[in-house]
């Protein structure tokens, strides 16, 4: 060490020196300007922009209806009433807009699109992703090309049919209707799943005693879980957060979805801005809460297919 | 002028003390490589002189300058990665040219150096090609075309054969020690293969938990391992280590077991004077051990347990006792499971380690690396006398 | 990606079976379709059914009133594009796609840049910044009709109160102000999805090309360009035809914001699909003709940033092989996954 303790404090190099003194002047500068300051500020600026909506919809759904209409506009509102919830049971309060049985039907319908959509895409995926069968590739392109198509387009010929098979106003023609857009996606997200497990488990499973069957039964699908549950999160959701069609397809104000329920409130009380927006909160918190706790999936499920290579 | 030194070292990653005070001289022009098990923090050891890694506390300088803050390009460092790091949507030539190009060097200056470091490393046709489509043998060649390119002092280069086969890896570890000679330039290699470790370097730093355990030649750390870790990790088969307590009373021994190893009289005065002990480790190589169907005087008893013939000599598993030893033997001895066998160690080339410090005991005279290492005829001697010797062959230089 | 993909990939390579083989081919392999039966089935119903229906409708002309359906070839075609207002719904269109996808793509990228080093409380910003992605585009028109009322928005408001404006703005009651102002409700639910992807990407480029770009004497801007672009260019790619995808076919936000108006100033592709279908006198027909009209477009749009992607990522490490599903399948309506 005798070497180094000499090198080091003696040698005097201006040009070193200097080249030291400026780094660490740098480093000091850019760790607060670009790592401190321009980071988090970006970061909450953003957070802002994403969350004030929320703090909005809050601060008007406690607001009296007088208070709503303040101006300028209350961000703590002097009065904190939370009046504007009784929409959820006092079925007198939002004109007969019943909110708690617009629930109920969210959810049945939610459910069953995610139960039909993982129960049929789960195979149909798989066999995608494995096998080899004529017409295959026309039939997956038909999936994928599915969402060019806008929707919208296909609300007359899906009302129509609902109307020959009888299954308009039914939670099961909504289930149906829904599988347009969930199936596709479900089948693509869960064949990005299936993608990524190797081939060799199938053999190795195959060659200790599983059919063909057995070994997509009892291997491959326990490692396909996180892509099941994501897929079954975003059929949940896209269900749950579905307008057009609910709209078109139900005329029975019995059978109104969520979002439907939430259109016609605002149309038939064009000024109950504070009891929408406790409706809005209401029906964010289940999708916001699925996020949350459900994260991992969520973002595994957008970025499987996308990025891995 | 190009020496690395690095002064009580640390590095922590929270509460993960990755590299513990870590203090290593490397001279200019030297090839050294820091061995060690992995997790020992040889990849953060590199990072920290290559400046990818802040230091936490100590001192790395390079050229007797203190770098420990400048960025990675001011330190005059070129890297080889495990990975080789090629940017894949530049061409093998940018690829080589982009260091160059950082540097603000002329454009037919680049040209120049890139060709004639691709015409040294026989990659000149592989120029217009992607990283991709190489081969992993080929991009190795370019990952050390662009760090030896910029001619810099210093190359760190951190597992770069990993990814390589046998064959390619034997052919290019021979092609790096030749352009270190050529470039005369000071090399820290990380490596976990002890192989590579003793055969390319000037000195090796043997590694474990953070810490350096060892710092020598590769024959010292062969012969004289300084504790337990580096003698079980250096070496394979790795050496035979038999946890015992020392027998004072009579002559010396280690007792292992109902089993008496011998033990020169040398290093039963050094462990007195060090104090250590009774707890002991006792270590022995499996050169170091000859294989008898007869007794001989200090030899211990055994059962041969497996054969394994490799060609150029054979190892022999034996249980004495509880314990599994590997002796090896030439390779047409026939020796069959099963079989009583007694083992004879050479008393200049064992080594006893404190059983609680794990610290070698030695004599400061004639410690096994200082004595002349068992040249190879007096080896051979052990494993000849194999079949009928009744004698230990008595070897020069003790006591 | 297994093997499958690939062959997936290439439809047209050589394959044994001629074509009078398909059929025992098909009935050797009728294991494998009782897979996709069901998925056959029921796609059969909700997708190939109203696909044939509507491209069939788009041919033919059918009164409003009722009576018999006769063939008239490209005529709905014709009509939907001289329709008076086709110009600007087209201009419309472009504008809050291209706006919003860039938008869109710009501050995703500056945010998964910031997420995808090791910063304080990344979780929770990564956690908050997704959220608007997830709730309801309904919910989300809502909130956004009363931010920007007119008479008692909360950014007019606040804009008077500092004193910045002297009477509110009115933001989607304005020809002018309309469209920027849907298109920030949009960017504003749709950057964390580009956000999301981008940073999967960033965190899949390895950590080794920065320490050798350092090591070559790389600064910040200089990695950035040489390591992070290149290496996210096919993400980038992804995401910006995602979005283009799920931009053009945007509906709810507009519909429900401002149901196009006023004077058509926010009218986009489909809300004028849908007014056409729906609104006034039904013209299913014209309706159909704009919707494979869309259609194509984007077809043509999506092959050709194939082409481009494929060709790019054949050296470059990242995506290739799932750009193809990747590309179409989130697209449509974003609302569709949340
Ligand atoms: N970013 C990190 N955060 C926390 N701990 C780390 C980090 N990087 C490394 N470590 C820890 O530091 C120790 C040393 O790691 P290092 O990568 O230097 O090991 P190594 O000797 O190079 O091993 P290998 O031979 O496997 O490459 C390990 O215990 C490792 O778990
Ligand atoms: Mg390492």
């Amino acid at each position: 060490m005798a070497v180094a303790t000499k090198l080091q404090g003696t040698t005097a190099d201006a040009s070193h020196e200097d080249l030291v003194a400026r780094t660490r002047r740098r480093r000091r500068i850019e760790s607060i300007l670009i790592d401190k300051v321009l980071a988090y500020g970006f970061l909450i600026v953003m957070s802002i922009f994403a969350l004030f909506p929320f703090a909005w919809m809050f601060s008007t759904s406690i607001k009296t209806p007088q208070e709503a209409f303040v101006i300028p506009p209350r961000w703590i509102p002097h009065h904190i009433t939370f009046s504007a919830y009784r929409v959820f049971w006092d079925t007198h309060a939002a004109n007969n807009n019943n909110i708690a049985r617009y629930f109920l039907n969210s959810t049945i319908v939610s459910i069953g699109t995610m139960i039909l959509s993982v129960l049929i895409a789960v195979p149909a995926a798989y066999a995608f992703a494995r096998f080899i069968f004529p017409g295959k590739n026309p039939f997956f392109y038909i999936i994928l090309g599915r969402n060019m198509f806008p929707l919208v387009v296909f609300l007359v010929p899906l009302f129509q049919l609902m109307a020959t098979l009888k299954l308009q106003n039914n939670y099961f023609g909504l289930v149906l209707a829904y599988l347009t857009f969930s199936l596709p996606l479900a089948i693509w997200l869960l064949k990005g799943f299936f993608d990524n497990i190797p081939v060799e488990l199938e053999k190795a499973a195959r060659i200790d005693g599983c059919t063909r069957f057995g070994a997509f039964l009892r291997v491959i699908l326990p490692l396909t879980t996180p892509g099941i549950v994501a897929t079954a999160i975003y059929s949940f959701i896209g269900a749950w957060n579905e307008y057009i069609f609910a709209t078109t397809l139900t005329s029975d104000p019995k059978l109104r979805t969520l979002p439907v329920g939430q259109a016609f409130f605002l149309n038939e009380n064009s000024s109950q801005w504070a009891e929408l927006m406790a409706v809005s909160l209401v029906i964010s918190i289940p999708v916001v809460a699925f996020f949350l706790l459900l994260q991992r999936y969520f973002i595994r499920a957008l970025t499987e297919g996308a990025v891995k290579g | 002028m190009a020496e690395v030194v690095l002064t009580d070292v640390v590095k922590t990653y929270g509460t993960v003390i990755a590299v513990d005070n870590v203090s290593l001289t490397v001279e200019d022009g030297e090839f050294v490589t820091l061995v060690g098990p992995s997790g020992c923090g040889k990849t953060t050891t590199l990072n920290l002189i290559a400046g990818l890694l802040d230091i936490t506390s100590g001192t790395i300088a390079i050229g007797g300058r203190v770098i420990n803050d400048l960025d990675p390009k001011d330190r005059d460092i070129a890297m080889v990665f495990q990975n080789y790091a090629l940017y894949p949507h530049k061409s093998v030539y940018e690829n080589l040219a982009f260091p160059l190009k950082m540097r603000g060097e002329k454009k037919d200056e680049i040209e120049r150096k890139v060709r004639a470091a691709a015409d040294s490393l026989g990659i000149k046709e592989l120029l217009d090609r992607r990283p991709r489509e190489l081969s992993g043998g080929q991009q190795q060649r370019v990952a050390l075309g662009r760090a030896v390119v910029r001619n810099p002092q210093v190359f760190l280069m951190d597992e770069p054969l990993s990814n390589l086969d046998a064959k390619l890896r034997v052919q290019t570890r021979a092609e790096i020690k030749r352009l270190h000679r050529d470039l005369n330039a000071t090399v820290v290699y990380v490596t976990h293969d002890q192989l590579e470790a003793m055969t390319m370097s000037d000195r090796v730093a043997v590694m474990g938990g953070g810490t350096v355990h060892q710092y020598g030649t590769p024959l010292e750390v062969f012969d004289t391992p300084a504790d337990l870790f580096v003698a079980s990790f250096i070496g394979s088969p790795a050496m035979n280590i038999l946890r015992g307590t020392l027998q004072q009373d009579g002559a010396a021994s280690v007792r292992v077991g109902s089993s008496r190893w011998p033990l020169p009289q040398r290093l039963s005065t050094a462990a007195k004077a060090m104090n250590a002990g009774p707890d002991v480790a006792y270590g022995v190589r499996h050169r170091d051990l000859s294989v008898s169907r007869t007794e001989m005087p200090d030899s211990v008893h055994g059962i041969v347990y497996a054969v394994e013939p490799t060609g150029d000599i054979t190892f022999v598993h034996a249980r004495v006792g509880s314990d599994a030893i590997v002796a090896s033997v030439e390779p047409d001895v026939d020796l069959a499971p099963d079989e009583d066998v007694w083992l004879a160690p050479n008393l200049d080339r064992i080594h006893i380690f404190d059983g609680v410090t794990g610290l070698a005991i030695r004599d400061k005279i004639t410690s096994p690396g200082q004595a002349p290492r068992a040249s190879f005829a007096s080896e051979a001697m052990a494993f000849e006398d194999l079949p009928v010797a009744p004698e230990v062959p008595s070897v020069t230089g003790r006591e | 990606m297994a093997t499958a993909t690939r062959t997936l990939r290439k439809p047209d390579a050589p394959r044994a079976v001629g074509s009078a083989n398909v059929f025992k081919e098909m009935w050797n392999r009728r294991g494998d379709y009782m897979y996709v039966l069901p998925a056959l089935i029921v796609m059969g119903i909700v997708i190939f059914y109203p696909l044939i229906q509507v491209i069939w409708l788009s041919v033919h002309f059918t009164s409003p009133y009722g009576g018999p359906q006769r063939f008239v070839g490209l005529d709905n075609y014709k009509e939907a594009v001289q329709d008076e207002h086709f110009p600007i719904v087209i201009k419309n269109t472009i504008i809050w796609t291209s706006v919003s996808t860039v938008l869109a793509l710009v501050l995703g990228l500056a945010a998964a840049i910031l997420l995808a080093r090791p910063i304080r409380f990344r979780g929770f910003f990564r956690s908050v910044l997704f959220i608007p992605y997830v709730i309801g585009q309904v919910t989300a028109a809502f909130v956004w009709k009363w931010i920007f009322h007119a008479d008692f928005g909360v950014i007019s408001g606040l804009l008077v109160q500092m004193g910045i404006i002297d009477k509110p703005i009115k933001f989607i009651d304005s020809t002018s102000l309309v469209l920027p102002s849907l298109i920030v409700v949009n960017v504003w639910k749709e950057f964390p999805f580009a956000m999301i992807m981008l940073l999967a990407g960033l965190q899949a480029i390895p950590e080794q090309l920065y320490n050798a770009a350092k090591i070559d004497g790389a600064g910040r801007w200089r990695r950035f360009t040489d390591v992070t672009v290149p290496q996210l260019m096919p993400v980038i790619t992804v995401a910006s035809i995602l979005l283009i995808i799920a931009n053009v076919n945007a509906f709810t936000i507009v519909w429900v914001l401002t149901g196009g108006g006023p004077a058509y100033r926010s009218q986009i592709f489909i809300t004028h699909v849908y007014s056409q279908a729906f609104v006034g006198s039904p013209h299913f027909e014209l309706a159909s003709a704009l919707g494979v009209m869309v259609f194509f477009a984007l077809m043509i749009f999506a092959v050709f940033y194939v082409r481009l992607l494929t060709r790019q990522s054949r050296s470059n490490r990242v995506i290739q092989d799932e750009g193809e599903g990747g590309l179409m399948v989130i697209g449509s309506e974003p609302g569709n996954i949340g």
